[in-house]
């Protein structure tokens, strides 16, 4: 007997195809690749292990993270206790300035970082020879320097996932505490740090995996260190072309974060406490007294030094006619580098548009077929959506780097590859998890009911789907698109890996000016892409804030 | 165990503009179990967390014993952690990353007991709340009333002079609810510990209370035993909040010293009731649907009216008549059913005088 598939059946089977193709096919090649190289099984494997070096740089990341994750939990776990649960003044602004050099293109901190600190051009040491040192006060060409712009960078993971759980937590909990006879001070201790331990622990993890998965950092900054990590060597096989080598390196970088994430289930995946409570959630404030003053001032400093100053030098440097202009004259300043990178110079401007048609194409195919398979999660109850729903989270869970090495491996020989079209493909695969994670949670939150009583209204599925579901996940849609958008835009770490000679993107192209040292250029493109990458972020808070407001 | 009540005078709390308790005084006496009653935002929670010392008073005074806790004209406040006092929260407030044994210890090992003077107390209080060989469990191993219970025995087990008790039993089912009632009941009279005991529900006020004191809009409307609160509301806040109440209009009222005589439904109804509590203001007649008797045929000091809605609710039946122009709710055992449309004759047993 033959029967018609129905709309379900079709959308389901796309979509499997779909995330077989661009998901899982890649995923095998890696492996694959990695065992089964040109010269033969496991043949990378034994390269790379029986080289030294490969050991020094599975070192190395794991050093630099776990010191970047030693000191972004230093910093996030006071500061987010100082604005959630202290009168500390200026609260929101504090926020917002500890989560602005979180939503800059990692690139993009550290060439403001470079413009800041590098040896004897770099403003700081500028300003300390002027103050008649001899010398440089700093060299973000260095380990510490490493160190410094990553813990900036990622010590926001711990400063969020601490912040809310602080927020969540039933304060009756403490007060409990209180209550049986103790001081604020063992209330912290006996109750309100326990408390919190896991959400610390899940903030360290993601600065941990963060820091061994970036590229744009080390790539910069490491390099000329001589500090050389996974990503960057995965990067350079690459370029020799090594792709076993590369598919190797890759695998181990992957096997590095899976065991910190295995450690951090062992050791806290049972202890997530549930303290959440329906009562409207008044965190107990504590009042900072006397040394308030001091704190807020300390804190602004802080905040000032690493998320201020960094990007409004950058925007300076950005108009300087070059490195060694005295910054006392105004001649020294010109709007040329904007010019230059905006309209003049061929390569950026294939670059700004390769980027912005690639954003466009990538953010608007990952929402909608986020959105199906989001459906698909969420409101039916087809074979296999679970597995789905995992594959679509894989690529963004690993690291870029190595999901440009699959990419490669899996579509070199399609005519696809050394074209434009790459581009968004790659993006695709990559941020198809934001689309449908972002969906996925709009869903959940219209209630079934909501559908069926317009179908009992005399709707039908299509009626409904129109007039109720889409208007209700239209700003989830909204944020998808953006949330996708806005990291494309200024994508590096996969597009130095895939892009094509011609084709290269903003992020490709500010990476290889610094490389070529056009520096003032590398900064005015920089400093566009901040200002778009901020002016985006207000949108979205603009969107998910009146989300909020319509108790979606 | 050292008893104490506690003395309220002119306490004020503002939040910003909200006055959320104003100028309220409250006498509790030793070992007294005293309900703080009413509608939510009434200001019950916010006083209790005032003599709890978790909320900073605007003004007024807070005695415990003779001992003042909370006065800010003369710059004295004791932190709760000194002001001895045993707390359940409406959200149990069970410690998650601690075990049965340890929640409950936790009061003692703060006062640096002895760790076998704390073990004793810990497992005497375990036993108290029935929960005798849970010592090693954690929370989300327990049921709701279980956890509920642990946070009884952290709130005795420093034998503290006062427990306050935030509405402790709204998040337990209606069954289990009712079976807590109970048995904290049986628990203050065994220890006669002092309670002050917040709810919005009449119903469990009721059943606990040795005397409630009925909150609106931070302020106190009526403090009474719960047959005085039922039986003499002052006004009809009161008489609205505990029960179900007829709020008749009446013809006139004739008051002398002890014997006030009102007549209502154009002259064919006379009643007798007590005085009215205050003297100043409007005044309302209060029938509660219990107290009126509906019958077939006419008898003196009856009015006629017309069934217009009957409900059957198994063990009583619920009708609204129509009398004159004012409708009247009429709860009795169901004997006998009036069908909606039947001529009936009312005879009101017991009528009390309120403020507006």
């Amino acid at each position: 007997m033959e029967r018609k598939m129905t709309f379900t059946q079709i959308m389901w089977l796309f979509s499997l195809v779909v995330l077989l193709v661009t998901i899982a096919y890649p995923l095998f090649m890696l492996i694959y690749k990695s065992l089964f190289g040109e010269k033969g099984f496991g043949y990378a494997y034994k390269v790379i292990v029986s080289d030294p070096n490969t050991w020094v740089y599975a070192f190395n990341t794991v050093k630099l993270a776990v010191i970047v994750t030693f000191f972004a939990v230093l910093i996030g776990v006071p500061l987010a206790f100082f604005v959630v649960r202290t009168d500390l003044p200026g609260r929101k602004i504090v926020r917002f300035l500890a989560v602005l050099p979180f939503i800059l293109p990692p690139y993009v901190s550290a060439i403001a970082w470079i413009q800041l600190g590098a040896p004897y051009v770099g403003y700081i040491n500028r300003i300390w020879r002027t103050l008649g040192h001899s010398g440089n006060l700093i060299n973000i060409y260095s380990f510490a320097g490493l160190v410094l712009v990553m813990t900036l960078k990622f010590y926001v993971y711990v400063f969020l996932t601490v912040a809310a759980a602080l927020e969540q937590m039933d304060p009756s909990l403490e007060e409990a505490a209180r209550m049986s006879g103790a001081h604020p001070f063992k209330v912290a201790r006996d109750v309100t740090i326990p408390l919190v331990v896991p959400s610390i622990a899940s903030g360290a993890l993601l600065a941990f995996v963060a820091t061994c998965a970036n590229f744009g950092i080390p790539a910069l900054i490491g390099d000329r260190a001589h500090y050389y990590v996974l990503t960057t060597r995965i990067y350079s096989a690459l370029s020799i072309p090594d792709l076993d080598k590369a598919s190797a390196y890759s695998i181990l970088l992957v096997i590095l974060t899976g065991v910190a994430l295995l450690i951090q289930k062992r050791s806290f995946g049972e202890k997530r406490y549930t303290t959440l409570t329906g009562k409207t959630v008044r965190p107990s404030v504590i009042a900072l007294g006397k040394h308030k003053g001091l704190i807020a001032l300390f804190i602004f400093i802080f905040l000032a030094l690493t998320s201020v100053i960094p990007l409004f030098s950058l925007f300076f440097s950005a108009f300087l006619k070059n490195l060694y202009s005295p910054l006392t004259s105004l001649s020294s300043f010109t709007i040329d580098n904007f010019k230059f990178v905006l309209i003049q110079d061929e390569t950026t401007t294939t670059a700004l548009r390769t980027s912005i048609f690639s954003a466009l194409l990538a953010s608007t195919v990952v929402t909608l077929f986020g959105a199906l398979l989001a459906y698909m999660i969420v409101k039916t109850n087809v074979k296999g959506r679970l597995f789905m729903d995992w594959l679509s989270s894989v690529p963004y869970a690993l690291p870029g780097t190595v999901v440009g090495v699959a990419i490669i491996l899996a579509f070199i020989k399609t005519p696809v590859f050394n074209t434009l079209w790459i581009i968004p493909f790659a993006y695709f695969i990559r941020y198809l998890s934001y689309g449908v994670r972002t969906t996925v949670g709009s869903l959940l939150q219209i209630d079934k009911t909501l559908e069926e009583a317009s179908l009992m209204c005399g709707a039908n599925w299509l009626t409904t789907m129109k007039n109720i579901v889409l208007p209700l996940i239209k700003p989830g849609l909204i944020a998808a698109w953006i949330l996708v958008f806005m990291p494309t835009l200024s994508e590096l770490t996969v597009s130095i890996i895939i892009y094509p000679p011609n084709h290269p993107t903003i992020g490709v192209a500010t990476y290889n000016l610094m490389e070529e040292g056009q520096y003032t250029a590398a900064y005015a493109l920089s400093a566009v892409v901040a200002v778009v990458v901020i002016l985006a972020q207000l949108v979205v808070n603009r969107i998910t804030g009146k989300m909020g407001a319509r108790g979606l | 165990m050292k008893l104490a009540g506690i003395r309220i005078i002119n306490l004020v709390k503002k939040f910003g503009e909200v006055t959320a308790v104003d100028h309220i005084n409250l006498d509790i006496k030793d070992g007294e179990f005293m309900t703080l009653l009413g509608p939510s935002g009434c200001g019950k929670t916010t006083t209790l967390r005032m003599i709890a010392g978790l909320e900073v008073p605007t003004d007024g005074e807070i005695y415990i014993g003779d001992k003042i806790v909370s006065s800010p004209s003369k710059g004295i406040f004791i932190p709760p952690e000194q002001r001895n006092i045993g707390m359940v929260f409406q959200n149990y407030a069970v410690w998650p990353h601690m075990t049965v044994f340890d929640n409950v210890a936790y009061p003692l090992k703060i006062r640096k007991l002895p760790k076998d003077e704390i073990e004793k107390r810990v497992m005497k209080a375990l036993e108290m709340v029935r929960l005798k060989g849970f010592e090693n469990r954690y929370p989300h191993q327990l049921s709701g009333g279980q956890q509920q219970r642990v946070a009884l025995a952290r709130a005795l087990v420093m034998e503290p002079e006062v427990m306050l008790l935030d509405e402790p039993l709204s998040n337990l089912d209606a069954k289990l609810r009712e079976e807590m009632r109970f048995e904290i009941k049986e628990l203050q009279k065994k220890i006669g510990i002092t309670i002050v005991y917040v709810t919005h529900d009449q119903a469990e006020a009721m059943a606990m209370s040795d005397r409630i004191a009925v909150m609106e809009k931070g302020k106190i409307h009526q403090i009474g035993t719960p047959w005085e609160i039922y039986k003499r509301p002052t006004d009809a806040f009161v008489a609205g909040f505990i029960g179900l109440a007829n709020f008749l209009k009446f013809d006139n009222v004739s008051i002398d010293k002890n014997t006030v005589e009102v007549t209502l439904f154009n002259g064919k109804v006379k009643l007798r009731c007590a005085p009215p509590l205050k003297k100043e203001g409007e005044l309302i007649l209060v029938v509660r649907p219990a107290e009126i008797d509906i019958l077939k045929n006419p008898e003196p000091n009856t009015v006629e009216g017309i069934v217009r809605r009957t409900t059957f609710l198994g063990d009583i039946v619920d009708y609204l008549v129509e009398v004159d122009d004012q409708e009247v709710r009429v709860q009795t055992k169901p004997t006998e059913i009036f069908n909606p449309g039947s001529k009936v004759y009312l005879k009101i047993n017991h009528a009390t005088l309120v403020n507006l």
